[in-house]
């Protein structure tokens, strides 16, 4: 009778959430995020579920649990098992997913990487800012803003992942381009602002005469901020440079701490994924490289940005 | 002797068909044999490494730190191979010695020292870990070289993966080693009366020495499989597996205080929970929700096996 209510909590959490019938002849489409629940994350999977809305199909999100790549895997076959029509995906591990996808795409399943590319799969389409572009112009700015031989801290996202390795990129030609003596002192992080504020902490105690901080990230970004603040920095002391275009970050910049922004058009990149997804399902052809481009946000258009871009209903500062 | 295997996993074994019979229900996609075939394979990692933790548990210990270890072992011999171009034999041999030593070091002092394991383990937790991404330069290895794709998703026969093949002869042997062995049985008996063992002569030192070296190579192992099916290597891999491992073990039947427990219970454990996140992922059931139903089912696990050491005792 123990194992009775052991195994009748399982019927409770399992039978209530739903006994699904499979009669449906609308598309299936799984969109599978990474784990990750940061703000920049918010808004790119709201664009995602908003287009699965609008576009009425039966609309599946599932995420990898603590960001684990071999939950991942497991969700990719898993989806393959429930016969979706196409799969959505921003991988944890831009190698280490390839297999899982191989075999969607032998079971004819149509992928799409949103946002985080997919190294040794020949994906249907891959959907993202153009990380290097975008960090490009973040590192053009930075030049403009210190002297040649001037000490920088760039705060890196994950070098697993192609996201993190193409906005370090990016940032690092444009700025040694016009700055080839400049110092770069490289924080590296997982995606993980406690890292990234810890690091710079620690930059900021060992150096100091630090001009200008740029990160991979807005939640780097933000943990600058607060690594500034401990060390009794008043905003725009040292300039900061973020990346994303995050309601934190435009907030930042409103309050002076941040002076620019590499800005992703966020939910447009979840939404395209989702849409792209939906089209390969529907046997359309789709490119194979969408750029869903970058904009460089300013305290003199900040305003502007955030309104058109939909991150002001989630700022703190109006 | 029989009955007494009965017991200890025939809840496990209960609760695995009758979740099973819950899902085919719930589910259309449940029944069929890729998905099934695909949880055994899902399961196959966690249930190698609770195979190593039932023989820690055993003896009333716990090794908090196997996900940090398979990490290392499978991190290690990715570099190896992948930055260094060493033989791939050479650097599965490599792992096997790195899930030994550490082993050895965690079993010396929890047996000779007299630390106690989660003191000793939840150290390793963070000192592995590290080690691996320090030893890796914390950077990704992908596109491993044979036996590793056939590892990860070759057939035997044609029709058997080579996961399933791995963990099913894995655990007929160390269900054999349990039972039928000088280790197995002084293992049981260490755990339920440790003092008692020593009395009648069982050298306790080396055997509880030998359970941590038994979890380093189920690291080892673990880790090859698990780099096989990602084809890929990192010190990022298998974070928290412990605690899912520990779970298998719970759920298993076998007691958190040692001496009483079934390796099959471990296995059982595995497959139940890989179902509870398969039928999940097939009901689209959100990741924090996942974590939630297994959180639970661990506590209901544990709330059982007091309430029946409780009355084991006052008979």
């Amino acid at each position: 009778m123990n194992l009775k209510l052991k195994v009748s909590h399982l019927a409770l959490a399992l039978i209530s959430v739903g006994m699904m019938s499979a009669a449906h002849a609308e598309l299936t489409i799984a969109y599978i995020t990474n784990g990750n629940t940061n703000e920049g994350w918010m808004l790119i999977n709201g664009g995602a579920a908003d287009a699965g809305k609008k576009a009425g199909v039966k609309f599946i999100q599932l995420a990898a649990e603590r960001g684990e790549l071999s939950k991942q895997l497991a969700i990719v076959e898993d989806m393959i098992t429930r016969h979706v029509d196409a799969i959505a995906i921003a991988p944890v591990d831009s190698a280490g997913i390839a297999p899982a996808v191989n075999r969607a795409l032998a079971a004819g399943i149509p992928v799409v990487a949103v946002d985080t590319g997919i190294t040794g799969a020949k994906i249907t389409s891959y959907v993202a800012t153009d990380n290097v572009k975008a960090a490009n112009v973040q590192g053009n700015w930075a030049a403009e803003q210190i002297k040649d031989g001037d000490k920088v801290i760039y705060v890196t996202g994950d070098q697993g992942q192609s996201t993190g390795q193409e906005r370090k990129k990016g940032f690092v030609d444009a700025l040694k381009a016009k700055r080839p003596n400049v110092k770069i002192i490289e924080v590296s992080t997982a995606w993980d602002q406690t890292q990234a504020q810890n690091g710079v902490e620690a930059g900021l105690r060992a150096n100091n005469d630090i001009k200008l901080i740029a990160c991979a990230w807005d939640g780097g970004a933000l943990g600058a901020v607060a690594a500034m603040k401990g060390a009794g920095f008043k905003p725009g002391e040292i300039k900061l440079a973020g990346f994303d275009g995050s309601p934190g970050g435009l907030d930042m910049m409103k309050r002076g701490w941040q002076q620019a922004n590499a800005a992703q058009m966020l939910s447009k990149i979840g939404q395209t994924g989702v849409e792209t997804a939906i089209a390969a399902a529907k046997h359309q052809k789709v490119e194979a490289r969408i750029d869903t481009g970058a904009f460089l946000v300013l305290p003199s258009n900040v305003d502007k940005f955030a309104k058109d871009s939909g991150v002001a209903q989630f700022m703190k500062v109006k | 002797m029989k009955t007494l295997v009965r017991q200890e996993w025939y809840g496990a074994m209960v609760a695995v068909l009758i979740l099973g019979i819950l899902l085919s229900i719930a589910s259309p996609y449940f029944l069929n044999t890729r998905n099934l075939s695909n949880i055994l394979v899902q399961a196959s990692v966690i249930a190698l490494l609770a195979g190593g933790q039932t023989f820690v548990i055993l003896t009333g210990g716990v090794d908090l730190a196997v996900g940090s270890l398979t990490a290392l072992a499978g991190a290690v011999a990715g570099y190896m191979m992948v930055q260094l171009g060493i033989n791939p034999y050479l650097s599965i041999l490599a792992a096997f010695a790195i899930g030994a030593g550490v082993g050895i070091f965690n079993g010396y002092l929890v047996a000779f020292v007299g630390i106690p394991s989660f003191i000793v383990t939840l150290g390793g937790l963070t000192l592995w870990r590290g080690m691996a991404f320090d030893a890796t330069g914390g950077f990704d290895m992908a596109g491993l070289p044979d036996p590793f794709p056939f590892i990860g998703y070759g057939d035997l026969f044609g029709f058997l993966p080579m996961p399933i093949v791995i963990m099913a002869v894995f655990y007929i042997t160390m269900s054999f080693v349990l039972s039928s062995t000088k280790l197995g049985r002084y293992v049981y008996a260490i755990g339920s009366n440790e003092e008692g063992a020593r009395q009648v002569g069982i050298n306790i030192r080396w055997y509880k020495l030998g359970v941590y070296v038994v979890s380093g190579l189920c690291c080892a192992l673990a880790a090859m499989v698990l780099i096989g099916r990602m084809d890929s290597s990192s010190g990022k891999i298998a974070q928290m597996f412990e605690l899912d491992a520990i779970a298998a073990v719970i759920l298993g039947g076998t007691s958190l205080f040692g001496g009483r427990g079934s390796i099959i219970g471990s296995l059982l454990g595995a497959i139940l929970i890989t179902m509870i996140r398969n039928g999940m992922n097939l009901m689209e059931i959100s990741q924090f929700k996942q974590m939630m139903a297994i959180g639970a089912v661990v506590i209901i696990a544990v709330w059982i096996d007091v309430i029946r050491r409780k009355r084991l005792l006052r008979k």
